[in-house]
């Protein structure tokens, strides 16, 4: 585990919470040319993201949540709001104002968005699916391609070298019949690394809530609602000498859950059950003198079988992308993807088939050592269509006022892009294959300031941004079936502020922090004569979104607790109905032990602490105050 | 969120309920009371949030209260209102996607009673009574690919709210009319109407009409029109025999929404094919041919009424389902009185 004698350690353990900005200037600078390890923390393309904000959540805190979805995840940790139907149900995203297609979902560099939804399940994502989670708000579509309209979060596996041989085992017990297992093996060398994952979740779900859709508003059990999925995750990575790497990756998730009827409705009985397999190779070299080239290929298999309604996709993907670090201040990059993608779904009538093609240049120059300039363009190519365009400028200026205090100025402009989706080209009836893409246009300026003293750092960061949305693609009647069109221009006027302190004491540290998301997100046309939506806010898009958390580590004691506040919800385009606001308090206990050879942790986590009674989406219980505990333990065989 | 959320999973369900679920309104006067002097306007609600609710024009003060059902009953109606028929001063509300009918008195609102049965009521469309029986059309459970092979007419005892049968039907029904002492029911996955006597529960007659009869109403002689999807019949409900049939031919063909004008001599009858926007047609009673041409068209138009106090045509406008609905309100010659706003995916509506 960590030193905590060393305060430096601690410090860059601590640190990785905050929001990175992707200020880190260049990277490579020393004078014998070696491939940075995978170890280096984030992600690639957002060097190239100037002027944009990129915030990390906190390995320490996430890695004691281990047994939640990425969906629980993000509306506990983060002020990004989940669409839930429910809980433990289909979780999808809204990021900055819009809607989930708007967001991509990227695993170790590709994009997990299904090809037919053009969204995904955030409710299926595991978050232990990687060690590192960022999340990127603003059009990246220059970085990123299609989907990045209101942001992107990646998942990425970080794995090291010379870490020796360990096994971990957790097993973690809840309430409403929640039993989680997480099993790892990991083996390293001075060249490689190989991990397997396996997990399991089984949770019945069946929690008592007031179900106020009936006479009386008796306390029933919630029926219908129980999931149970379970997966592997074996991955390697190799790096034969300083001068190439070689990474496989692959997951498979199998993911089966009934789906959680309303209140009113609990005879209902859906259910979904998904199967992911996802497989990633990354190869990594460095070319020429000054250059590194960047291949990676990927297949990815997804199948939904509602009820015994069964689609599958199938998509290959390679990528090459070449860097070129012209001098230390000026870097580039060119590259380009193809995609081929391929959906059985019943409502095509037909095996379909896209291939998209995508190239993209990035730069980035630093100059006078406080001003750093990006300039990124990505254009992605389907037959059929007229191809969107990309670009993105950035600039950031950072100044240190003095020793303990800096100041950094960020303005970045961009433009987005989503390509419709299979279904929206391709369903019948009414798909259009030649619906025109969405795109956006955003433009943002950050503002951040540090301060740090011996023992503690303050931190404030407040980014404004406005994103407008044109040719929002929505599914609106046309007669007896509905069709896609590009129906909806939506102007999103936002601010996202987080302050946080931190102060180091003998054998730990204590944080305290707050976060708040302001998400203005209008439509700015009525969508028919008698539409009452003009200028109103986006259904299910809370105005405010909020969270406080406030934790103590000292001698191995992790105590945390969090607060999170969701706005008012509109669950129509016209507002003339809402949800309540709800606020959610949650702690968390842990305590690691090492003995010798092993490691131990038992974890306890209390959530909805006030039991508070809340519907997220319309009439679709919540569970009130339940419990998680858990043991791992780990051992380094190093030491036997 | 039929906007965004699994698409291919619910999409076509909507369809299915977008194209076959109608309501029109049945009239009966009684005195005075909170709620007996207006419209109630049928709001089916969102297929996923099954948010369907009731709002109430008021006559005298020409104002419009929305969730009516939620503000005398202090809990959601939450569910998919298929149709609301009164009888005997009760009003009953047919829902589905919480599969059950609410009982309340016409003229408060205030639940009498929910009755609903996980075998025996699933997917409720609509409701006939004579004496003291009731009559709802089910469509039944899905099949695994959704098909609605499983129907049935479920007998409720309107004294104590209990189902006392369940007949099975031979195709899915849609609408359900009481007329002459005999319950007849427009069987939409067939091209017939079963008259069923109440009293033996025995099928009396099978009466041959157009493709997917829909809508059953009653016309000023006591003649019962059946609307179809393959145009119409009308029907003497003492013999059972057709007495004439228009067939329907493109571009006018019903969607199964339809009423009578008020002195019950012309019916007012949708036309929303695939090409959008949909069209009001009128069809005197005499009428053996179709009419040519509509006397109102719009985008979204998704049920129908008529006011039989002083004629005027209500129009329901879903308004894409992306928000609430709109009631538009024409004069019997088309032209426009106005609109008012109303709840989510207005389908219909009840004259009182």
């Amino acid at each position: 585990m960590y030193c905590f004698q060393n305060k430096v350690a601690l410090r860059a353990v601590v640190g990785l919470f905050v929001c990175l900005s992707s200020e880190a200037k260049s990277q490579a600078t020393d004078s014998v040319r070696v491939l940075r390890q995978v170890l280096v923390r984030g992600i690639g393309e957002s060097r190239f993201a100037v002027g944009s904000t990129t915030c990390q959540l906190d390995s320490l805190i996430v890695s004691r949540l281990s047994g939640s979805s990425l969906g629980e995840l993000l509306m506990r940790q983060s002020t990004l709001y989940m669409r839930q139907y429910g809980a433990g149900m289909l979780a999808s995203i809204s990021m900055r104002g819009t809607g989930p297609s708007q967001t991509a979902l990227f695993w170790n560099g590709i994009n997990l968005n299904l090809p037919t939804l053009g969204q995904i399940d955030y409710s299926t994502v595991p978050i232990f699916a990687g060690n590192n989670i960022i999340i990127q708000p603003g059009s990246q579509s220059a970085l990123y391609g299609s989907d990045a309209i209101g942001g992107t979060v990646h998942i990425t596996q970080q794995l090291g070298l010379k870490q020796g041989r360990q096994v971990s085992l957790q097993q973690e017990i809840g309430s409403f019949s929640r039993y989680f297992t997480h099993l790892q093996a990991t083996a390293s060398h001075s060249t490689w690394q190989a991990q397997a994952n396996f997990y399991q979740l089984y949770h019945q779900n069946d929690f008592p809530f007031r179900n106020i859709a009936k006479a009386g508003a008796p306390i029933e059990r919630q029926q219908n609602a129980a999931t149970h999925y379970w997966g592997v995750m074996p991955q390697c990575y190799w790096q034969p000498d300083n001068k190439r790497q070689f990474s496989l990756k692959a997951w498979y998730h199998h993911h089966w859950r009934q789906v959680q009827p309303t209140m009113a409705a609990q005879e209902v009985r859906d259910q979904q059950q998904d199967e992911n397999f996802r497989l990633v190779a990354d190869y990594e070299q460095l070319s020429g003198r000054k250059g590194i080239l960047r291949l990676k290929s990927a297949w990815v298999f997804d199948e939904i079988v509602f009820n015994a309604s069964r689609s599958t996709m199938k998509r290959y993907l390679g990528q090459m992308r070449h860097q070129w670090d012209w001098s230390p201040n000026f870097t580039t990059e060119i590259g380009s993807q193809l995609q081929h993608a391929a959906a059985k779904v019943n409502a095509y009538g037909k095996e379909v088939h896209e291939q998209r093609a995508d190239w993209f240049a990035l730069a980035r120059f630093c100059a006078k050592q406080s001003w750093l300039f990006s300039a990124t363009i990505r254009q992605t190519i389907v037959p059929g269509f007229s191809a969107p365009v990309a670009p993105a400028l950035g600039i950031q200026w950072q100044d240190c006022l003095g020793e303990k205090h800096s100041l950094t100025w960020k303005v970045q402009i961009s433009k987005g892009y989503r390509v419709p989706t299979l279904n929206d080209r391709f369903w019948q009836p009414g798909g259009k294959p030649n619906l025109r893409p969405e795109h956006s246009y955003n433009a943002e300026t950050t503002f951040t300031w540090k301060g740090n003293a011996k023992l503690s750092s303050l931190q404030g960061t407040i980014t404004l941004f406005r994103l407008w949305v044109r040719d929002w693609i929505l599914w609106l009647p046309q007669g007896s079936f509905w069709s896609p069109e590009n129906a909806r221009q939506v102007r999103v006027t936002g601010a996202e502020a987080h302050v946080s302190y931190q102060r180091f004491i003998t054998k730990g540290f204590w944080r305290a922090e707050a976060h708040y998301a302001f998400n203005q997100s209008l439509n700015l046309y009525p969508l028919s004569s008698n539409d009452r939506s003009a200028g109103k806010q986006l259904p299910y898009t809370p105005l405010h979104r909020a969270f406080a958390a406030a934790c103590v580590f000292w001698r191995q004691w992790l105590v945390q607790m969090d607060v999170n506040y969701t706005g008012l919800r509109y669950p129509t385009a016209d507002n003339e109905t809402w949800l309540e606001p709800f606020t959610i308090t949650n702690l968390l206990i842990s305590k690691d032990w090492q003995l010798k050879r092993w490691r131990l942790q038992a974890l306890f986590r209390l959530n909805n602490l006030f039991n508070t009674s809340y519907q997220n989406f319309q009439l679709r219980a919540m569970p009130g105050r339940h419990f998680q505990a858990s043991i791992m333990v780990q051992t380094n065989f190093n030491n036997w | 969120m039929k906007r965004t959320r699994s698409l291919t999973r619910n999409c076509w369900l909507l369809l299915v309920w977008a194209a076959l679920t109608a309501c029109s309104a049945k009239k009966e006067t009684t005195p005075a009371g909170k709620y007996d002097r207006g419209v109630i306007i049928i709001n089916e609600g969102n297929f996923s949030d099954s948010d369907g609710e009731l709002s109430f024009w008021n006559r005298s003060t020409q104002q419009v209260s929305h969730q009516i059902f939620q503000a005398e009953n202090q809990r959601p109606l939450a569910a998919i209102i298929q149709s609301v028929r009164l009888y005997n001063n009760r009003l009953y509300i047919i829902t589905n996607r919480a599969d059950k009918v609410e009982v309340v008195e016409a003229s408060s609102m205030k639940s009498i009673a929910t009755i609903s049965d996980p075998n025996r009521l699933i997917n409720p469309q609509d409701f006939a009574a004579i004496g003291n029986r009731g009559f709802i059309t089910c469509w039944g459970p899905f099949s695994p690919t959704f098909l609605r092979d499983n129907p049935s007419l479920a007998v409720i005892d309107l004294q104590n709210h209990q189902i006392i049968n369940s007949l099975r039907l031979p195709a899915f029904p849609q609408g359900i009319l009481a007329a002459s002492n005999k319950i007849f029911v427009a069987l939409a996955g067939a091209r017939n109407i079963l008259v069923i006597n109440p009293e033996t529960l025995q099928t009396e007659a099978s009466i041959e009409v157009p493709q997917a009869p829909q809508r059953l109403l009653v016309d000023a002689n006591n003649r019962l029109w059946a609307v179809c999807s393959g145009g119409f019949a009308r029907i003497n409900p003492n013999t059972n025999q057709v007495e004439t049939t228009i067939a329907a031919a493109s571009p006018v063909r019903p969607n199964g929404k339809a009423t009578m004008n008020a002195d019950r001599t012309r019916l007012y009858f949708l036309v929303g094919g695939f090409a959008a926007p949909q069209s009001v047609y009128e069809l005197p009673i005499t009428a053996s041919s179709l009419p040519i041409s509509p006397i109102f068209t719009q985008n979204n138009l998704y049920g129908i009424g008529c006011d039989p106090q002083d004629g005027s045509i209500w129009l329901a406008d879903h308004n894409g389902f992306q928000g609430n609905g709109t009631v538009i309100r024409l004069r019997p010659d088309g032209t426009r009185i106005g609109t008012l706003a109303t709840g989510r995916a207005p389908n219909g509506f009840l004259f009182r």
